[in-house]
């Protein structure tokens, strides 16, 4: 098999031609640990259609990475439905300072505390270690805080109650908060993963066996020849 | 620090800003001519007002020193009675209330709610800190109003207010025993509900007022109410003595300077407000709804983007969402690769037992 080929089928180490098979293939259907063509099979694709473990197209399919305005794989950007979970980033939270030391030295600063949405009436509480603060809320934030402590208030208690940070600020001998920094849970600490998360990895399975009948059973006897002819 | 108590001007009753050496009403000196703000229930504020309107005839802004409500008042200046719209004292008195209820102590006002802060957005806070009026403007008719407590005319202390039937007031002076009445116009509380009364020289029911008549020349003349004899102003006061017949009459402050050649200037009268001012009802009931607070600008807000640091002081007040950390998201990388690879491998094993 030649190092180098080209033709209406080459197949070759590099490959170039209508339909080209080889280590690195560039081709309208290409197949190759690269594949790059309208058509690309393999390991690292890029074509208009894409599908490999990174499939990069048009249309792409990749078992780890896909990009495309259609798509399917582990991860990936466009339109691409994803088949491993995402399991987020960690969230920047600020230096909390307590109460007291807001209180007294005056400067303002972030305190952690609970948000109690009193559901009767909905007025808001700042409560901490199921003490309610001598604190104000500012009404700029109020009925957000109300909308944020509805849709994110933990599972105990519905809608309720939500843990967040609060940037107090002292006027006078008043405590006011004026800010209120919600740290999500993670995904995978939300209620619904594991199902959505076996669907998806299921969904992957799948198309770890579609890999191997579209592209794998082709491509690796052809690259087993080909190295031990080179 | 917490705030200082108010004061008034012992002159005019007109709060006194703490730093200031003049009074920003009456002009007086405020050394040692300062007096603590009496104690009201918090429900109850006074506004201290000086309106003025500008003139259909003259176009200079004549001055309206009471609550008039009979839909004609009087130039000071060229004497020309013209038509008033009585609904402007609708936007006039609610604004009144507001920066009675509002101004300092405190950037809340007098009665702070106790749970929702709106001292940051209160327009009315720097009134008896940093500034003595707040001004409103009106179709042709504008309002100054401050806080404080009504004196008295004659010796400046702080009267004893007493609320008789359908808007009557009954003053009392602690000290030389004035006791003045004033009386509200009747259609006043169909204007603005939450007026309790007035204390306005125009307003005064205790005493007769001086005749005053006006001609299409602007010549001014005063009679006596008892005898119809001219009054003779020789001082500056709104209680005047008939020489002929020695009956006192009331003198109105505009025709009082007219008298005496003087520029007509807006005295102070007070308006006595009972319950939550509209400023401050929108303030604490109804302000989310700003464009800060919107669903759209809360979810701009939670999705910030990713390493952004949390939101700093100089951020306007408002909900966010802790940032996400910058940079590669490695447990995500190896993990998408070790699941891909397993599915791999399983595909494999499954495509070989085929």
């Amino acid at each position: 098999m030649d190092f180098f080929a080209v033709g209406d089928e080459a197949k070759g180490f590099i490959a170039i031609g209508q339909v080209a098979t080889g280590f690195i293939a560039i081709g309208q259907a290409a197949t190759g640990f690269i594949a790059i063509g309208q058509l690309a099979r393999g390991v690292f694709t890029l074509g208009q259609l894409g599908f490999g473990f990174i499939g990069w197209g048009q249309a792409g399919v990749g078992l780890w990475h896909a990009v495309g305005m259609l798509g399917i794989g582990g991860r990936g950007f466009g339109g691409v439905l994803p088949l491993v979970p995402g399991i987020g980033r960690p969230r920047v939270t600020p230096t909390a300072m307590t109460l007291t030391q807001v209180q007294a030295g005056g400067e303002p600063g972030w305190v952690a505390l609970d948000v109690y949405l009193e559901p009767t009436d909905g007025s808001l509480a700042l409560v901490a270690g199921g003490a309610r603060l001598p604190m104000k809320i500012h009404r700029a934030i109020l009925k957000a805080t109300q909308r944020l402590v509805q849709t994110k208030g933990t599972a105990e208690q519905a809608g309720r109650m939500l843990s967040v940070f609060a940037w107090v600020v002292r006027y006078d001998d008043v405590l006011v908060c004026e800010r209120i920094m919600h740290v999500p849970p993670r995904p995978y600490e939300e209620p619904g993963f594991k199902v959505r998360a076996s669907f998806q990895l299921t969904g992957l399975v799948g198309l770890g066996v579609a890999w191997w009948l579209i592209v794998g059973n082709d491509l690796l006897p052809f690259l087993v020849t080909l190295f031990s002819e080179l | 620090m917490s705030a200082s108590p108010p004061s008034i001007c012992r002159n005019c009753g007109v709060v006194a800003l703490p730093l200031a050496q003049q009074c920003g009403a009456c002009d007086s000196a405020l050394v040692g001519n300062r007096r603590a703000i009496p104690n009201l229930p918090p429900e109850l504020s006074w506004a201290a007002l000086r309106c003025t309107f500008t003139c259909n005839s003259c176009r200079f802004e004549a001055p309206l020193d009471a609550m008039d409500t009979d839909g004609a008042v009087e130039c000071a200046h060229c004497g020309l009675r013209q038509r008033f719209d009585t609904e402007q004292w609708r936007g006039a008195l609610a604004f009144a209330h507001s920066v009675a209820d509002l101004a300092a102590p405190g950037k809340e006002g007098r009665n702070p709610h106790p749970e929702i802060w709106i001292g940051s957005d209160n327009p009315y806070a720097l009134i008896g800190e940093h500034e003595v009026f707040a001004r409103y403007a009106g179709d042709s008719f504008s309002v100054e109003a401050s806080s404080g407590y009504p004196v008295c005319d004659h010796c400046h202390e702080p009267y004893h207010i007493r609320q008789g039937e359908q808007g009557m007031l009954e003053a009392l002076c602690p000290s030389c025993g004035n006791r003045p009445t004033y009386a509200l116009p009747p259609s006043a509380h169909d204007l603005y509900g939450g007026l309790l009364g007035v204390v306005a020289d125009d307003q005064r029911t205790d005493r007769p007022s001086a005749k005053v008549t006006l001609t299409a020349a602007g010549i001014m003349a005063l009679n006596c109410p008892s005898c119809g004899g001219q009054l003779t102003i020789t001082q500056p006061s709104s209680v005047q003595t008939c020489s002929y017949c020695r009956a006192s009459c009331f003198v109105p402050h505009r025709s009082l300077s007219r008298a005496l050649s003087r520029t007509v200037k807006p005295a102070i009268w007070w308006a006595f407000f009972r319950g939550v001012s509209p400023t401050r009802a929108e303030l604490v009931l109804g302000a989310p709804e700003t464009a800060e607070n919107t669903k759209a600008a809360l979810l701009e807000k939670l999705k910030r983007k990713k390493g952004k640091t949390p939101p700093q002081a100089q951020d306007r007040p408002g909900v966010y969402e802790a940032p996400e950390l910058a940079g590669r998201n490695w447990p995500q990388v190896w993990l998408t690769v070790l699941a891909g690879s397993v599915a791999a491998a399983i595909g494999y094993v499954i495509t070989r037992a085929l």
